[in-house]
């Protein structure tokens, strides 16, 4: 009872291990992440290592959105203008000389702050509305920088080149890749923590029922200002590592097209399971990279993919195992002519 | 002078866009990613249609014309196929999959008709301009404005005065209700959605000669149009008309008297028009959460 | 009218368009009473319930809570005050367990909803215990409320508004849609949580046995009119009631 009150449990998670299982399977996954994280410098070459640092950025992007999406069910198509603005802050304060630990906390703090002025001026829409809004809102924000010769117009900021931070020299590739992957952790880690605190439970409910939750006495609308200013802040991160990764910022890392990119990776994962974004992000940035290689349309092999996500698995892939349980409970029930248990009436879908 | 002609010939074009983006919102409650495909693909359509040469000005204006309805059937297609499956669903999944159909269509045509740029000239009589007040003004302005009133009044004289106009509003009003009444909506939806494409499609025909073609045009005529949806409120095809005319008159003023301004005029007046006035000029007294 | 009312209306005008649906209705209760509003269908009881919980804001007269003018206030500023309310068609978190939506109204309650940085803290779990055990729905916690049965749902949603430790209690139409067995064990539920608690139950009603049953007041409205207002034995015997309602259902 105390672990679903701290929040173990995933609140979708429809299986019924043990807590010890359960636990068993975390660190299992931990480990996993953390000896190819370790590995990956001293077996790839630079161009593998560059798509794997692409990915990380993107697991931080997806991971920031799925608050949005997957938990407070706010739908923002805008969110590639924070990305854009994390990025820009660290490639224009590079040119000042200014060191990372600086340039990441402010580039968090811009972001942050251009989400909540956006949160603030769409205060009162929701749904549709709310979407296109962020979505038109976010493109100014793209004619803002394009337009401005500070900004370098279409062109851009090059030789974005990190700093050493206290004797370290993050310049080099190895070294580089384990400072990111570390801040791409200590990313996820932090909307781990929100996704399970107070917040985040209070989030669920307001996409569940924002009327019940305005008389529970709960002020939805700031809490969705503030939702949106924390993903805003985590896209900022990842914008800022996306440009120390890429060592140049162009206007493209802001174009509209950049919000739906991790709107489709966790989409891809699984929207409900925390860890659906990561996985989703890794595979889609994979597959862009083979993409690029085979054909010159990836536009059309991308839409087609969305489609098909949408409709053969709209759940994810982390869904496939329950798909497949309920499938066979399911027909176990059919063979077996069962009246419908407790247990499997949740496996019915409510629709 | 210019600046009129001009702006209005802009914000007709804006409004062929936005009309059928903000009908198809209106009535199917679904906001179309894909209308920015539409258009270009219809674009791309006029520009095969007339073999990318100059033509009499009646060829002109029946072979875009054509080039809209071909679209029109492929909208119609795509509804049947996709959009169907849409209905009722998530707001993010359903404009994800209207996403999906942007990539695929502008993707489409990417791979048909390749990157580069194409150019579609306007007809021989309307390249030249004429005179007026003391300015110089292109005709082919003033064929767009043309067409853009032809479609603001038939729009309206469709939805008030004919029997399926009857239809289309109580599906829109409540899709529940109109059902029970006897009432064909899979039927409306289909037409609606054709009608709206077609008009996407006209518009991409008419704008043709009016820039250089690359199937990236998709992405950023969809953005705008959606901020003449916003500004004009939602599901008003008299709100949307009114909102690209000011839209078209605000960018080709400050054109002419501040130009480093103008690609902002869009933003602007929304970010303005959302202050005031969050439902949109004409916007319905429906909570826009509701849609 | 007595010092003691915790909630007072007064002279509430709500018009929805052309209609009237209150008109000039006004209202007294005491704490630690039990009151119902009743009247036939389109009396104006709902309207009645979301002008008292700041759902709707009337054209004309007062609301008060405690002594202090809510009128205008938001639905928010009415929880802090002590109002809880409950819906017609129960309003609970469907996707979340029974627990999960128990934990929400007690993170509400004690003003701890904003914080991201830590886990929700343990301190909370007795609180939620004692509201799920109040509510009998202690052995069905890890279920999804939506796996509930429509009692049930109800019961929840009766839980999570005492779980905002409310002084006073709206409840609309608890018992709609139920079985009688389900009835019958809603209507000891609020008896006992009245009995145990001693909070001020504002109740709408259709179900005339559950009214005499609970209420020790009774206010009677019809056309959006208050009819009038006294203890179950009065309002039984008045003529007008018996015409318009009770005359109506026999």
């Amino acid at each position: 009872m105390a672990a679903v009150l701290a929040g173990r449990r995933p609140v979708r998670s429809q299986n019924h291990r043990t807590s010890g299982w359960l636990r068993l399977g975390w660190v299992a996954v931990a480990v996993t992440i953390l000896v190819t994280v370790l590995a990956l410098p001293h077996t790839s070459d630079s161009g593998i290592l560059f798509v794997w640092e692409t990915a990380a950025v993107q697991i931080l992007f997806a991971t920031s959105v799925n608050l949005l999406f997957g938990e407070a069910g706010i739908p923002s198509f805008g969110q590639a203008a924070f990305f854009g603005v994390g990025a820009y802050t660290v490639a224009m304060g590079v040119q000042h000389g200014w060191s990372p630990p600086v340039l990441l906390a402010a580039a968090i703090g811009c972001a942050g702050l251009a989400a909540a002025l956006t949160g603030l001026l769409t205060w009162r829409t929701t749904g549709l509305a709310f979407a296109m809004l962020t979505l038109a809102l976010a493109q100014a924000i793209y004619t803002l920088v394009i337009k401005t010769d500070t900004f370098g117009g279409y062109n851009g900021i090059p030789s974005v080149t990190i700093e050493p931070v206290a004797g370290l020299k993050l310049g080099d590739p190895t070294v580089f890749w384990y400072f990111m992957a570390g801040c791409v952790g200590l990313g996820v880690l932090a909307f781990w923590r929100i996704s399970r605190s107070p917040f985040g439970h209070t989030l669920r409910s307001i996409r569940q029922d924002e009327v019940r939750a305005t008389f529970l006495g709960v002020n939805v609308r700031a809490y969705r200002v503030l939702a949106f200013t924390i993903a805003g802040c985590g896209a900022g991160l990842a914008g800022a590592l996306f440009a120390y990764a890429n060592q140049i910022v162009t206007p493209d890392a802001l174009y509209w097209t950049g919000s739906a990119t991790p709107i489709i990776m966790l989409l891809l994962g699984g929207m409900g399971y925390f860890l659906g974004p990561a996985v989703g992000a890794v595979l889609f940035t994979w597959m862009l990279h083979y993409l690029n290689e085979i054909t010159t349309s990836y536009l059309f092999v991308t839409g087609l993919l969305l489609l098909a996500i949408l409709v053969f698995l709209p759940r994810g892939l982390l869904s496939v195992p329950t798909t497949l349980r309920e499938l066979a409970a399911r027909i176990a029930r059919r063979h077996t002519g069962r009246v419908v248990t407790q247990t499997s009436a949740r496996e019915v879908p409510d629709e | 002078m210019i600046v009129l002609a001009t702006g209005l010939s802009d914000g007709m074009l804006l409004f062929l866009v936005a009309s059928g983006l903000t009908l198809i919102l209106g009535v199917m409650r679904i906001v179309n990613f894909a209308h920015g495909g539409f258009f270009v693909v219809g674009a791309y359509m006029s520009y095969e249609f007339l073999r990318g040469t100059a033509r009499p000005a009646w060829l002109f204006v029946l072979l875009i014309i054509a080039a809209a309805l071909v679209t029109a059937v492929v909208g119609v297609a795509s509804e049947r196929v996709l959009f169907r499956r849409l209905y009722g669903l998530p707001v993010e999944t359903s404009l994800l999959g209207t996403y999906a159909l942007l990539l695929i269509l502008s993707g489409a045509v990417q791979l048909v008709w390749g990157q580069n740029p194409h150019t579609q000239p306007a007809p021989d009589v309307l390249v030249a301009s004429f005179e007026l007040a003391g300015a110089t003004i292109p005709r082919y302005d003033l064929l767009v404005i043309a067409f853009g009133l032809l479609t603001v009044v038939g729009l309206q004289l469709l939805i008030r005065r004919t029997e399926w106009g009857r239809q289309l509003t109580a599906v829109a009003e409540d899709r529940f209700m109109a059902g029970l009444l006897g009432i064909n909506v899979n039927r409306v939806f289909a037409l609606t959605f054709g009608l709206g494409i077609a008009l996407a499609g006209l518009g991409g025909g008419l704008a043709g000669p009016t820039m250089s073609l690359v199937p990236d045009v998709a992405l950023t005529f969809i953005i705008q149009a959606f901020a003449v949806v916003i500004i004009g409120g939602f599901g008003s095809i008299a709100g949307s008309f009114v909102a690209a005319l000011v839209l078209g008159l605000v960018h080709s003023f400050l054109v002419v008297e501040a130009p480093w301004l103008a690609d902002f005029s869009l933003y602007l007046v929304m970010v303005l028009v959302l202050i005031v006035r969050p439902r949109g000029l004409l916007g319905s007294s429906v909570p826009n959460g509701a849609m | 009218m007595s010092d003691d009312a915790f909630l007072r209306v007064d002279g509430v005008v709500k018009r929805f368009g052309g209609h009237l649906a209150l008109d000039d209705v006004s209202l007294t209760l005491d704490r630690g009473q039990v009151h119902a509003v009743i009247g036939p269908n389109g009396a104006g009881k709902s309207t009645l319930f979301g002008v008292i919980s700041g759902e709707y804001h009337p054209e004309r007269g007062r609301v008060l809570l405690a002594g202090r003018d809510m009128t205008r206030a938001s639905p928010r500023a009415r929880v802090r005050m002590g109002l809880a309310r409950a819906f017609q068609v129960a309003r609970v978190f469907g996707d979340l367990t029974v627990r999960d939506n128990i934990t929400s109204a007690v993170l509400a309650s004690a003003g701890a909803t904003l914080a991201f940085w830590r886990g929700v803290p343990r301190r909370y779990a007795p609180r939620v215990d004692q509201a799920l055990e109040r509510v009998r729905l202690a052995d069905q916690q890890t279920k999804l409320a939506r796996e509930l049965s429509q009692g049930d749902r109800k019961r929840l949603e009766i839980g999570m508004a005492l779980a905002l430790d409310p002084a006073l209690l709206l409840l609309d139409e608890p018992t709609a849609g139920m079985s009688p067995t389900e009835t019958e064990a809603t209507v000891e539920l609020i008896r006992e949580l009245w009995a145990a608690t001693g909070l001020t139950i504002l109740l709408t009603e259709h179900d005339m046995k559950v009214v005499f049953d609970l209420a020790q007041q009774l206010t009677v409205l019809h056309y959006g009119r208050l009819l009038c207002t006294g203890d179950p034995q009065e309002v039984r015997q008045r003529d007008d009631v018996v015409e318009v309602y009770l005359g109506g259902s026999r």
